[in-house]
């Protein structure tokens, strides 16, 4: 709460710099060149999008989905001179906190690096067309210009002060300096991650849990749309195992299984990359669907009735367990599932139900998933009411 | 003209809470809101119904 007076303080004093500040100049529609601020900057290069203390990662491909004035191109920055990634990433970071991210989180933002182009060249040689991009470390406000900060790197820890010494504006850093130092300490719960694995590196060890997304069929052309949706959201829902701050023993990830053995590199393209274009069409075209039902048919030896269309989610906890009957089971229906945004609200609350304690898996009702399953069900039988009165 | 009034409070107040429920739910179509309007507005005109029959027997 103060962190976020204090912003709306600086906010009210009216100078417009914290609009203007990224250093980050976009090509508008008509030619003439937009600063982005660093909000802006932060959706739009942020490799996560920090909700509170949580986050989601950032799929966002084009300049208008960031913000409505800009083109719709797809996102991509010229990095004049690369010594200045550090600089870019205090600027999102800047952006993160103040749009209202905890600080821990927001210190854990990354760069979305398929989203930023070294080569200055292309730029000097083009002709400015909508879209394009550059970070110019001279624009930045001087007022507001973070501590250059080294690249991020995957510490299993991070000590606070390096982080409020990078990227915290001094004028948040006194309240944030109590946050950090309360939130830095050491937490025992499951972090939920995703990842995509091939079938050689199936299942997936040293993981304190591991669940699958489990499509009984493979795509259709009629169905497919819901597959990619489903896969959407996962990238969307969760964050790679590998960029979470944890060690793999307090995840518990969930597996996109992939057949791999046509395309060998597949799995760990789709895993070091964000939610591109085709991203999903080809983890959609390469699921893995032996891997699938045989997961299925071991869940079900638990007792649980997946009956459904499906697909499904489920976990097994501990990972040794699975195949044992006598397993605890996680198990969510996606059968009504049909936009991202339904497949979101089920991956969000699947998240939240593996960061719970795994003891509580069974107990598995709460009003929350009683009013996504009642949207589902609205949503999917009221456009056949309003198509039968007429509408 | 009694029991028609009796049956305009009864949906009145189907549609109250139609509204209540769709407030909650959040559904993403109109159709899923006029699903909720008319489920709820069933619901409370067949439940005062049956109420107003007990009543009636116990007279």
């Amino acid at each position: 709460m103060r962190i976020r007076i204090a912003v709306l303080a600086l906010l009210a004093m009216g100078s417009g710099a914290l609009a203007q500040d990224s250093g980050v100049s976009v090509i508008g529609g008509t030619g003439n060149p937009i600063s982005l601020s660093r909000v802006d900057l932060y959706r739009a290069l942020g490799d996560r999008i920090v909700e509170g203390r949580d986050a989601v990662g950032n799929n966002k491909l084009f300049w208008n989905q960031v913000n409505p004035v800009l083109p719709r191109t797809p996102i991509m920055v010229t990095l004049l001179d690369a010594a200045d990634e550090g600089l870019l990433v205090g600027a999102i970071r800047d952006g993160c906190l103040i749009a209202g991210g905890a600080s821990r989180p927001c210190n854990r933002v990354r760069l979305r690096r398929d989203r930023l182009d070294f080569d200055s060249m292309t730029w000097a040689n083009a002709t400015a067309q909508p879209g394009m991009a550059r970070f110019e470390p001279g624009m930045m406000q001087p007022a507001l210009l973070p501590a250059p900060s080294p690249p991020p790197a995957p510490a299993a820890v991070p000590s606070p002060e390096p982080s409020m010494s990078v990227s915290i504006p001094a004028y948040i850093r006194p309240v944030e300096t109590v946050a950090i130092i309360e939130a830095a300490a050491p937490s025992a719960r499951v972090n939920a991650t995703r990842l995509f694995t091939g079938r050689e590196s199936f299942p997936p060890e040293s993981f304190a849990a591991y669940g699958i997304v489990a499509f009984s069929t493979l795509a259709t052309s009629e169905d497919k749309a819901k597959y990619i949706a489903i896969c959407e959201a996962f990238f969307s829902a969760l964050l790679n195992a590998d960029d979470v701050d944890a060690p793999k023993s307090a995840q518990m990830v969930t597996v996109w299984p992939v057949d791999d053995r046509r395309n060998p590199d597949l799995p760990d393209s789709l895993n070091t990359t964000r939610a591109e274009e085709d991203s999903c069409e080809n983890a959609v075209e390469f699921y893995d669907i032996a891997i699938a039902r045989g997961a299925i048919g071991e869940a079900m030896s638990t007792g649980i009735d997946l009956t459904g269309r499906g697909p499904f989610l489920l976990a097994w906890a501990p990972a040794a367990m699975k195949g044992t009957p006598d397993a605890v089971v996680l198990a969510a229906d996606l059968s009504d599932v049909k936009t991202v945004a339904d497949a979101k609200d089920v991956l969000r609350i699947w998240r939240d139900d593996i960061e719970r304690d795994p003891a509580l898996w069974q107990e598995g009702f709460s009003a929350e998933k009683l009013r996504i399953k009642l949207r589902q069900i609205v949503n999917r039988y009221g456009d056949g009411l309003l198509k039968f009165l007429g509408g | 003209m009694g029991d028609l009034g009796k049956l305009g409070i009864h949906a009145a107040v189907g549609v109250l809470m139609g509204i209540a429920a769709i407030v909650w739910i959040k559904p993403d179509n109109a159709g899923g809101s006029a699903l909720l309007i008319v489920i709820f507005t069933a619901i409370a005109i067949i439940a005062g119904a049956i109420l107003n029959a007990i009543r009636g027997r116990g007279q």
